[in-house]
């Protein structure tokens, strides 16, 4: 059976948690010194559905806002997408990124709500998009498909976020492709 | 007597992993998963003292009240009469 749990704890790492101390169960407490709060991560973590709802609703909180909108270089105020891989992106190996999740990224584009929601101004889905369909028929390791940058962390899509206050809510953004497949 | 807080907690079942998982909570961080329901209504309390511990220290004292709702969707072939 699939776990994703060690998949979950390396982009919590991303996301500025630590492991804080073994719970009163199975569980672990991870913690985020910037923004105090705590969650439980199960040791186990089998379900695709239960892992896609902690990196929602835990994982996407605005210290790994702000990893992504550093990615960017966006600017404050403005509606804005990033296409770029998270820091440490220096440590991924661009050659095995996992086709599965793009194509069904692709597959699913012309369902996706945040390709319409692109500042006018703003490049489209540019080439990397298209190098990553030029390469699906590279070879794929069973691991790779839930690489922290194939569960999506290298391309989300915000809309009218103020960096400034840093106050996001999960209604103030619109995430694309943050998801295990 | 001791103030009630309420924990509505929905918990969701993935016949593929077959386990139950916590989709959503009134306490930000709970995350719990287990193969039954019995199993989950006893990784719960141990979860919520916890996350209540560190993210919601002024509900201590308070008689905490968890609600567990599930939800799971099973299909039958029930065969045409004859």
């Amino acid at each position: 059976m699939t776990d994703y749990v060690k998949q979950l704890r390396d982009i919590l790492r991303e996301a500025g948690f630590e492991f804080f101390r073994h719970g009163k169960g199975s569980h672990d407490i991870w913690r985020n010194p910037k923004t105090g709060k705590s969650v439980a991560i199960p040791a186990k973590v089998p379900s695709r559905h239960f892992a896609n709802k902690i990196l929602k609703t835990e994982a996407m909180t605005p210290s790994l806002l702000a990893i992504l909108l550093n990615a960017s270089g966006a600017q404050a105020g403005q509606a804005m997408a990033v296409d770029r891989v998270l820091p440490r992106q220096e440590f991924l190996d661009r050659e095995r990124i996992a086709a599965a999740s793009l194509f069904k990224r692709k597959e699913a584009a012309t369902h996706r709500r945040n390709d319409f929601r692109l500042a006018a101004n703003h490049p489209a889905l540019r080439s990397r998009r298209r190098q990553v369909g030029d390469r699906k028929r590279t070879a794929i390791g069973p691991d790779d498909v839930l690489h922290p940058r194939a569960v999506g962390l290298v391309h989300a899509t915000l809309t009218h976020f103020k960096i400034a206050d840093a106050r996001l809510t999960r209604d103030e953004f619109t995430l694309c492709d943050l998801r295990f497949n | 007597m001791a103030e009630k807080k309420l924990i509505v907690v929905h918990v969701a079942y993935d016949p593929e992993a077959k386990v139950w998982w916590t989709e959503s909570s009134d306490l930000f961080g709970l995350n719990a998963c287990a193969s039954s329901l019995d199993e989950f209504r006893t990784i719960l309390p141990g979860m919520v003292q916890d996350l209540i511990e560190l993210n919601e220290p002024s509900w201590a004292g308070h008689d905490i009240v968890i609600e567990i709702l599930a939800h799971g969707r099973e299909r039958i072939d029930v065969p045409a009469a004859a």
